[in-house]
């Protein structure tokens, strides 16, 4: 393709665009992010994580576990993040760098009842479905990234990470995102072994991590953990908060995406704050509450908007996205 | 923060197409209009044409257009065109970023309720799809959705007008395909209208008509074309391109053709009757060179949909695609995914009127089924061409800072209050229940959810929609046609 743009005259390639915010809109929504995260804050549960944000100047309440964060600190963090990462492949041929314009696709992750493939019964996942999963999307051409696909209920529930981890890496050579939990640091090591360390490692991350907040406006513990590791080992993390609109965030669009933004650029800033320069992806998988059928809906038409709104705020800072649709 | 919101929310916006791509594929087109020409396969086209200052060549029929010739039929043609309902309290505006779909025409079969089978369509399958269209509040217009393998030719354009006509309330696209269809089509909708001043006031009907591609008109569609605009009557330009066949292979050729040719019938239009109102339509498919067959639904057709539109609105004209249409052969996942991205794509394209709701097999066969689980994909289209609109209660930091972190908005004033607006909610063709509901409900397919709303929303007997002196006057018309063109008996009469 870049033969085509570098020719002379060539109106090709030009025009292809989808625009859902305006300059003024985005403008509007970064500094209702900011009044909240300033005025309200947010609870974060680790005293770790408020620690360091309060040493970097934000307002720590710790009886009530909320900080609240100066504009300048936000800013700031925004403007350290890198516009690009590297989602490494354990083979380098499937090596991705995200940011920009270019799009990829991963499966949806963290599933937790799967159709068997045989029988046709539905049943609980396994650890055996997660390495089946990421055997899948090894074949898959036009998917790019292996997302952790669901979850080993087999396993004891505060090792499902660490099996995970074990299962996906051992059957496919694409990057494999998705590990969290409780033992980020031991995921750390188990991607460490196949590079070759720990150095090699943040020169190639071959997993990455995903971290949800607790939407409105909470980041517990266990993800802010799993943010600072993440921050000090040099592998990308998503802060991917999954807002339900009409529930725990506000029925109208542009609300939650207030208190979306600020949970992730809370998360990003934490982690600026372990370590400048830090890789982290804008993620989301917010969509609507459907107050008749009492579920979240991911294949509503309000979740693709959501999705588009986030990727041009993601866009608007500089940052990388993950982002649900399809 | 300001008191007053400051924000004009704007709905999205999708383009293929740069502006400098914009006016040189306008600007090629102008070219190939003066120096290529368009063929014209009717006198009565060729003699206004010389007459109105074309170059005319009649031994080979093609007409040459001059720029100012092309330039001052666009700039006469309207920029909006408005279908009013029966009673005329309402309408339909196509034009700007309004988005409307109407179900696809014209199928030749009909897909049975089992599912798999297809038959020929008739009057009757007509009526069932108008009566059901009624009641779909996402599908705004009524269509001569099905070809009716029961009505003779002669006078299978009109019977389907007049069928509508009985049975229906909403706006119609409708087309001719006889050289008489469109007179004989004006008289039933005078009839329903009053007067001819009266339905050129409040037209309910545009009447789709398409060229020959490439660079042609055959001698129906000028006829067509020409009386339309004489009783000014609302007309639907429809360019077929279909790349590698009869269009060029690559997108942007088969854009260039298309407006090349729309734009050569619209000159036709503007010259019997300045300011007659004109859409500017397409039905592009693409060439699949592997199956040999030319699918509606293919990604790269609904891509020249998309620039067709741009160039439409660049001209400021109404636009019109073919789109949320499926070339899978029954109602499955294919049929779901092709008629949901190319609706999505023409909806964010901003095209006024997407016609295509409850098509399968390349414009082969239409289901009812599918056409109320489509009634659900335009109401996702619509809200998310509605965007996101930004305001201060919308925003909603003041509630956000009240409620703090892990507060719940389930029960506020703003959640019960807004939520209608900000959500779409689809009906119970859409499974939005948890999986144990949805198990005891019966494990319904969307086939069978869609079955079941159909049973719901239609009745036996139509409501009469026509007085009785409307009634009678119909069918009094519908005898001269038949003694005209010697055609004994007509289903349904």
């Amino acid at each position: 393709m870049t033969e085509n743009i570098s020719k002379a005259g060539s109106l090709r390639l030009a025009g292809l665009k989808l625009e859902v915010l305006t300059a003024d809109e985005l403008a509007e929504i970064h500094r209702a992010t900011l009044k909240v995260m300033r005025e309200t804050g947010l609870k974060i549960t680790s005293t770790r994580a408020r620690e360091i944000l309060q040493e970097a100047g934000a307002e720590v309440n710790d009886s009530a576990q909320i900080v609240k964060f100066p504009h300048y600190l936000v800013e700031d963090a925004i403007k350290a993040a890198p516009e690009q990462i590297l989602l490494a492949g354990r083979d380098p041929k499937n090596d991705l760098e995200v940011g920009g314009e270019k799009v990829y696709f991963t499966n949806f992750g963290s599933g937790i009842n799967i159709v068997d493939p045989t029988s046709g019964e539905l049943r609980d996942t396994t650890k055996e479905d997660v390495a089946a999963t990421a055997r899948m999307v090894d074949g898959l051409s036009d998917i790019e990234v292996y997302s952790l696909a669901v979850t080993a209920r087999d396993c004891p529930q505060d090792k499902v990470y660490l099996h995970a981890t074990e299962a996906y890496l051992n059957n496919t050579t694409k990057h494999c995102h998705g590990f969290s939990g409780k033992n980020p640091e031991k995921c750390l090591d188990m991607g460490a072994a196949v590079v070759g360390g720990r150095e090699e490692l943040r020169r190639r991350p071959i997993i990455s991590a995903d971290v949800c907040p607790q939407s409105p406006l909470q980041i517990q513990a266990e993800g802010a953990e799993v943010i600072m590791a993440c921050a000090r080992a040099g592998v990308p993390v998503t802060i991917l908060p999954a807002a339900m609109a009409g529930a725990t965030s506000p029925i109208t669009l542009a609300g939650t995406l207030v208190g979306h933004n600020a949970e992730v650029l809370a998360g990003l800033t934490l982690a600026q704050q372990v370590e400048r320069g830090a890789p982290v992806m804008y993620g989301s998988s917010t969509t609507i509450y459907d107050l008749k059928e009492n579920v979240a809906s991911v294949g509503s038409p309000e979740l693709a908007l959501f999705s588009a709104a986030l990727a041009k705020i993601a866009k608007y800072y500089k940052l990388p996205s993950y982002l649900a649709g399809g | 923060m300001k008191s007053q919101p400051r924000f004009c929310s704007q709905s999205p916006k999708f383009s293929l197409l740069s502006p400098e791509a914009v006016e040189e594929i306008y600007q090629q087109a102008l070219i190939i209009l003066e120096e290529t020409g368009v063929k014209f396969h009717s006198p009565r086209a060729l003699e206004i044409l010389q007459s109105q200052g074309a170059k005319v060549e009649l031994n080979d029929n093609t007409v040459r257009f001059s720029p100012e010739l092309v330039q001052e039929a666009i700039a006469s043609a309207p920029d909006k065109v408005e279908l009013y309902n029966l009673k005329g309290d309402d309408k339909v505006i196509l034009g700007g970023d309004r988005l409307h779909f109407v179900p696809g025409s014209a199928a030749l079969n009909i897909l049975a309720d089992d599912g798999e089978t297809t038959r020929r369509a008739q009057a009757s399958d007509l009526v069932r799809i108008a009566r059901l269209t009624e009641e779909l509040e996402n599908i705004a217009l009524q269509s001569s959705s099905v070809v009716l393998s029961d009505v003779p030719d002669k006078l299978a354009d009109s019977y389907r007008l007049y069928l509508l006509l009985k049975n229906s309330s909403k706006p119609i696209v409708t087309g001719a395909f006889s050289r008489a269809g469109i007179i004989n089509m004006e008289k039933m909708l005078k009839v329903v209208a009053g007067s001819r001043k009266a339905l050129q006031k409040k037209p309910r009907a545009v009447f789709d008509i398409c060229p020959s591609p490439p660079l042609k008109w055959s001698e129906i569609s000028s006829h067509n074309i020409i009386d339309c605009a004489n009783l000014s009557l609302p007309q639907e330009l429809i360019s077929l391109p279909m790349p590698g066949a009869a269009s060029p292979v690559t997108l942007a050729g088969s854009v260039l053709l298309h407006t090349a040719e729309i734009l050569s019938g619209l000159t036709l239009a503007q010259l019997v009757n300045p300011g007659t109102p004109v859409i500017y339509g397409g039905a592009p498919v693409n060439f699949d060179m592997k199956a040999g067959t030319t699918p509606m639904s293919a990604v790269e057709a609904t891509m020249i949909g998309a620039c067709c539109s741009q160039i439409g609105k660049y001209l400021n004209l109404p636009t019109h695609t073919y789109a949320a249409l499926s070339d899978a052969k029954v109602v499955d996942a294919q049929a779901g995914l092709e008629t949901a991205l190319s609706g999505t794509l023409a909806s964010l394209a901003k095209t006024n009127l997407v016609s295509g709701p409850g098509i399968l097999d390349f414009v082969d066969t239409f289901s009812l089924e599918k056409l109320v689980i489509d009634n659900e994909i335009c109401g996702m289209a619509l809200r998310l061409a509605r965007g996101v609109e930004v305001t201060e209660k919308s925003l909603a930091a003041d509630l956000i800072a009240e409620l703090g972190p892990g507060g719940s908005y389930l029960d506020t004033g703003h959640t019960l209050g807004l939520y209608r607006e900000e959500s779409y909610y689809p009906s119970s063709v859409i499974d939005r229940r948890n999986r144990s509901d949805w198990e005891r409900q019966g494990k319904k397919s969307i086939f069978a959810r869609a079955s079941q709303r159909i049973k719901e929303l239609t009745f036996e007997e139509s409501p009469a929609y026509l007085s009785e002196s409307q009634q009678r006057e119909l069918k009094a018309l519908l005898k001269d046609l038949k003694a005209q063109t010697d055609i004994a008996e007509l289903p349904l009469e």
